[in-house]
């Protein structure tokens, strides 16, 4: 026996069909991908943005007023001498005085100038605990007349690194353009502490308080601590005070949002199951003619499948290829668009599809291999 | 040997009210070499005829030999690997598959025929240079005519020196030259390689070249009218 010719090389490229299908199925899935990513991820930056502020590494507890359990939606203030009580702890290695309010932003070049009302955090500057997440140009405020906007907010307003806002009637200039700070209806903006308690005449009682635990020290002990030191306060772990605030984000826009993502998502891979089962529908004659030939079934059937699978993961890579470039295109070019895209979105929607395409592909590849051959013979 | 071999096959195609009885008790026996036209309207049978006798429909009754092999009614495997091995086809379209180019439409039956490759090659080659279509083996089907499509197709049937070539009406969709050369050029491959030709035709042009023809009429099979031994 010399060197036989191996039918799966042929059946393999015999089961390709036309380049124009093929073509048109992979965008449809592509833009299928395109879809769900983008929903996906406007529905992650929806919450991105309160969780990246309220989470930072070093946030280690959050110290509110009783009955105030989030920044996002929450008014009151901690008593006088609550940070020196807390600092006092055992335990606490760092505290930070947070004073939050929502004011008006007044900026932009003359003759088109705008106003936005932002969530507007007073924070002990530049390098206090309570500052921005982080930033992509300038620095963080330190001295009252500085300010640092979220680069949407920014965009919105036209304003960049230098440009002078106003704060309810202030004139502060912008030091710094922060990410991971935009709360889909509204922005974060961050002042000097100084400035904001003088501006809302606060006379040094934070909104809240930022705590970062000593190394090695126990959460627990040191909340239970300051609950006793400080007169009406209530401690959380960061966690729980993330969990609070996507809670009250979740509450508002969310559920829209949320509804129209899964309607997304089920469109998308609905219109993946379809072509996958057009695709393999397609091949529905060269199938009779291969098995009229003498090829088997089951290699027919592996052959139409593989093909449908190529081009459905091809087309889902395209889709993701264009979501990370509309997801880069947004961030520089309109900014006030927040999708945060994941690497977790980016690997589960290509599988995703592929399962469904698969599904789809398995009922039609079935019938395949219940095509009569004798197909072969009608003209 | 006897090339294809049918005693007493019937087959009822459809079901319920729709049932048809297209074959009823078919002997027939073709021998190597030979050229045999099945005539008859259409619907008459021909084309189940054709499939029973390629291992594509299985009988309900009788059996079925092929180069001495019987093909089992129970077996769909074995059915199928007999027909890749002992039977070529060559249908009313070419049915090339648009994915490969023309020589490898060849190729694809003597792979599934188990040939090796370099004897695949050579045999391919030299059956598309008899057929003169050897300069065009490279070609995309979609550049290919309907008369060169159907020469790659008689290729592709013999590629693999069939005991049998089954051939539903294969001048059909040609013009009256490319049909001749396409005809003429099977009868003339297919008895060099020792292979049977059952052709399912309308085409009259055709008789000069067939050693026998048949009618099928009402399920069975005869001597067509104007054939020797039919009055």
């Amino acid at each position: 026996m010399g060197n036989p010719l191996r039918p799966g090389r042929f059946l393999r490229r015999a089961l390709r069909g036309g380049v124009g299908r093929a073509w048109l199925a992979g965008s449809g899935v592509a833009a299928a991908a395109l879809l769900a990513l983008a929903l996906l991820a406007a529905y992650r930056g929806a919450t991105s943005g309160v969780a990246a502020y309220v989470g930072q590494v070093g946030f280690d507890l959050w110290v509110a007023p009783r009955r105030i359990d989030n920044l996002v939606r929450s008014a009151g203030q901690l008593p006088a001498g609550a940070e020196e009580a807390v600092r006092a702890i055992a335990g606490v290695a760092e505290v930070g005085p947070i004073l939050r309010s929502f004011a008006a932003v007044e900026g932009g070049p003359a003759g088109d100038r705008r106003r936005l009302t932002l969530l507007v955090i007073g924070f002990r500057g530049p390098s206090g605990l309570g500052g921005p997440p982080s930033l992509v140009a300038g620095h963080a405020p330190a001295s009252p007349d500085e300010i640092a906007l979220d680069r949407g907010a920014a965009h919105r307003l036209g304003v960049g690194p230098g440009a002078t806002v106003e704060v309810a009637g202030d004139r502060v200039r912008v030091v710094g353009i922060t990410s991971g700070t935009n709360l889909l209806a509204t922005q974060f903006a961050f002042v000097d502490l100084q400035a904001a308690d003088d501006a809302l005449g606060a006379f040094g009682r934070p909104s809240f308080l930022v705590v970062r635990l000593a190394p090695g020290a126990e959460p627990d002990p040191v909340k239970r601590a300051i609950e006793a030191q400080v007169e009406r306060s209530a401690a959380f772990s960061r966690d729980d005070f993330v969990r609070n605030n996507v809670r009250e984000i979740a509450s508002g826009v969310l559920p829209v949002l949320a509804l129209v993502t899964v309607l997304g998502l089920a469109v998308a891979v609905a219109l993946v199951a379809l072509l996958a089962r057009g695709l393999a529908d397609d091949r529905r004659r060269d199938a009779a003619v291969l098995l009229a030939l003498g090829a088997s079934p089951r290699a027919v059937g592996l052959g139409v499948l593989a093909h449908v699978e190529k081009i459905v993961l091809l087309g889902a890579t395209a889709g993701v290829a264009a979501a990370l470039a509309a997801s880069s295109a947004l961030e520089r070019f309109a900014p006030t668009v927040e999708l945060a895209v994941r690497w977790n979105d980016l690997l589960a929607a290509p599988a995703a599809f592929a399962a469904a395409a698969a599904l789809a592909a398995t009922g039609a590849v079935l019938r395949l291999g219940r095509v009569d051959p004798v197909e072969a013979f009608r003209p | 040997m006897t090339a294809l071999e049918l005693a007493g096959v019937s087959k009822v195609r459809g079901c319920g009210p729709l049932a048809v009885s297209a074959l009823r008790g078919v002997s027939l026996r073709i021998d190597p070499g030979e050229l045999v036209l099945l005539e008859g309207p259409s619907g008459s049978g021909k084309t189940t005829l054709l499939s029973v006798a390629g291992g594509l429909l299985r009988p309900d009754a009788g059996e079925v030999r092929v180069g001495g092999e019987l093909l089992p009614p129970g077996d769909a495997e074995a059915r199928r690997t007999v027909r890749a091995r002992r039977i070529g086809f060559v249908f009313q379209r070419s049915n090339l598959l648009p994915g490969l180019d023309g020589l490898e439409n060849v190729l694809v039956q003597a792979a599934l025929a188990g040939l090796d490759e370099p004897l695949a090659r050579r045999r391919a080659g030299e059956l598309l240079d008899a057929m003169g279509v050897g300069h065009l083996a490279g070609r995309r089907v979609g550049g290919l005519s309907a008369g060169e499509e159907q020469r790659f197709a008689v290729a592709r049937a013999l590629v693999h020196s069939p005991s049998l070539v089954l051939a539903d009406e294969p001048t059909a969709s040609l013009d009256s030259a490319a049909g001749r050369a396409v005809v003429e050029a099977l009868v003339a491959l297919g008895r060099d390689r020792g292979a049977a030709i059952l052709v399912a035709t309308h085409d009259a042009r055709l008789a000069p070249f067939a050693t026998r023809r048949l009618a099928i009429v009402d399920g069975g099979v005869g001597p067509a009218r104007g054939a020797p031994g039919e009055p």
